[in-house]
C-alpha cells in the first residue's frame, strides 16, 4: 500500500514537471494564453506566467523526492483546483482559448477532454495529499 | 521511524512557503539568465498597439468598436471561418475569411460590396488570434486605406455586451 502511495506521488510529480516545461521555454506565449482567460489584471499576467511554472517545477520535484511531500501534495491540489476553476470560468464566459495546461502551442484548446484530464490529475493530487497527511500523522 | 527518534513534521504553512519561495526565487533567477529577460509587468494594450503599428494598422478594443457600430460608412468584417461566423457574429458584420487573402481578395471584397472609402473594422475570435491583423494588412495592401483591427475580437465584444446575430 505504501509503495502505491509513493508511486502515485512520483507520477504526480512527473505530471507537474511535464506541465511546466513548455511554459518555462516560452513564458511570453504562456502569458498570452493567461491573458486570454481574462481573469488576471493585465499587470499581473507576466509575473504569474513567469512564477507559476517554477512553482510547478518545485512542486513536481518535491513530489518526486518526497521532500515536504505534504505541502507539495496540497499545493498540487490547490493548483489543480484553480486551473479547473479557470477553465470552467472560460467556458462559462464563452471564451475560446487554449488550456495552457501542458503546452503553449495552439493544439490544446479547452474541451471536455481537458476537463477529464485535469479532473483526473486533481483526483490523483487529492489522493496523494490525503495519503501524505495520514502518513505524517502516523509518524 | 525508530522509537524515541520521531521527527516532528514541519508546519504545513512552512512547507507551502518553502515551495512558493523556491519557485519564486528560481523564476527570478532563470528570467535574469535569459538572453532577453521578460518584463515582470507588461502593458498589453501598448504591446497590441505596437504590433499593429508595426503592421501599419489602426487598432481599437471592443469598448471603442461598439461605438462605431451602425455609423455610416463603417463595415464590420469577420475574419474567422464560415463555421464560426455561422455560430454567431457581430450584428451586421460581413464575412470575409482570412483565407480570402490567399486568393482574389479584390473580387471577394467587391462581392461583399466593400468600398475603399468604407471604414473596415476587422475582428476575429479573441486576443490570441492573428486572422484579423493578417486580413487587415492584406486589405490595406489591396487598396482599402481605412482599416481598423478589434484587438480583443469577438470575445471582447461579447464581454462588453455587444450585439450579435446568428447561431443556434
Amino acid at each position: 500500500m505504501r509503495i502505491l502511495g509513493i508511486l502515485a506521488r512520483m507520477a504526480l510529480g512527473l505530471v507537474f514537471l511535464a506541465a511546466a516545461w513548455d511554459k518555462i521555454v516560452d513564458p511570453a506565449a504562456f502569458a498570452k494564453i493567461l491573458r486570454n482567460y481574462q481573469i488576471l489584471p493585465d499587470m499581473l499576467v507576466y509575473g504569474v506566467a513567469l512564477v507559476l511554472p517554477w512553482i510547478e517545477v518545485v512542486t513536481g520535484m518535491c513530489l518526486l523526492t518526497g521532500f515536504v511531500a505534504r505541502g507539495a501534495g496540497l499545493c498540487a491540489s490547490l493548483m489543480m483546483g484553480v486551473f479547473l476553476a479557470a477553465m470552467a470560468w472560460a467556458v462559462h464566459k464563452g471564451i475560446s482559448t487554449q488550456c495552457g495546461c501542458f503546452t503553449t502551442k495552439a493544439d490544446d484548446a479547452i474541451s471536455a477532454a481537458t476537463f477529464i484530464r485535469d479532473g483526473s490529475i486533481m483526483v490523483l493530487a487529492l489522493l496523494v495529499t490525503v495519503e501524505s497527511f495520514v502518513r505524517a500523522r502516523r509518524a | 521511524m525508530a522509537y524515541g527518534t520521531a521527527r516532528r513534521a514541519a508546519p504545513l504553512w512552512l512547507e507551502l512557503a518553502v515551495i512558493c519561495l523556491l519557485g519564486a526565487g528560481l523564476s527570478v533567477a532563470m528570467n535574469m539568465a535569459r538572453e532577453e529577460p521578460l518584463p515582470w509587468v507588461a502593458d498589453f494594450a501598448a504591446l497590441d498597439r505596437r504590433e499593429a503599428l508595426r503592421r501599419g494598422l489602426e487598432t481599437i478594443d471592443a469598448h471603442g468598436a461598439i461605438t462605431m457600430l451602425g455609423k455610416p460608412g463603417v463595415v464590420f468584417i469577420d475574419a474567422r471561418s464560415a463555421e464560426e461566423f455561422f455560430l454567431g457574429h457581430v450584428s451586421g458584420a460581413k464575412h470575409l475569411p482570412q483565407e480570402a487573402m490567399y486568393g482574389d481578395l479584390d473580387a471577394a471584397a467587391a462581392a461583399l460590396g466593400l468600398s475603399n472609402e468604407d471604414r473596415l473594422v476587422v475582428y476575429c475570435g479573441n486576443l490570441l488570434c492573428d486572422k484579423s491583423k493578417e486580413l487587415a494588412e492584406a486589405l490595406r495592401t489591396a487598396g482599402y486605406p481605412y482599416v481598423t483591427v478589434v484587438t480583443d475580437g469577438l470575445d471582447g465584444w461579447l464581454a462588453v455586451g455587444g450585439p450579435t446575430e446568428g447561431g443556434a
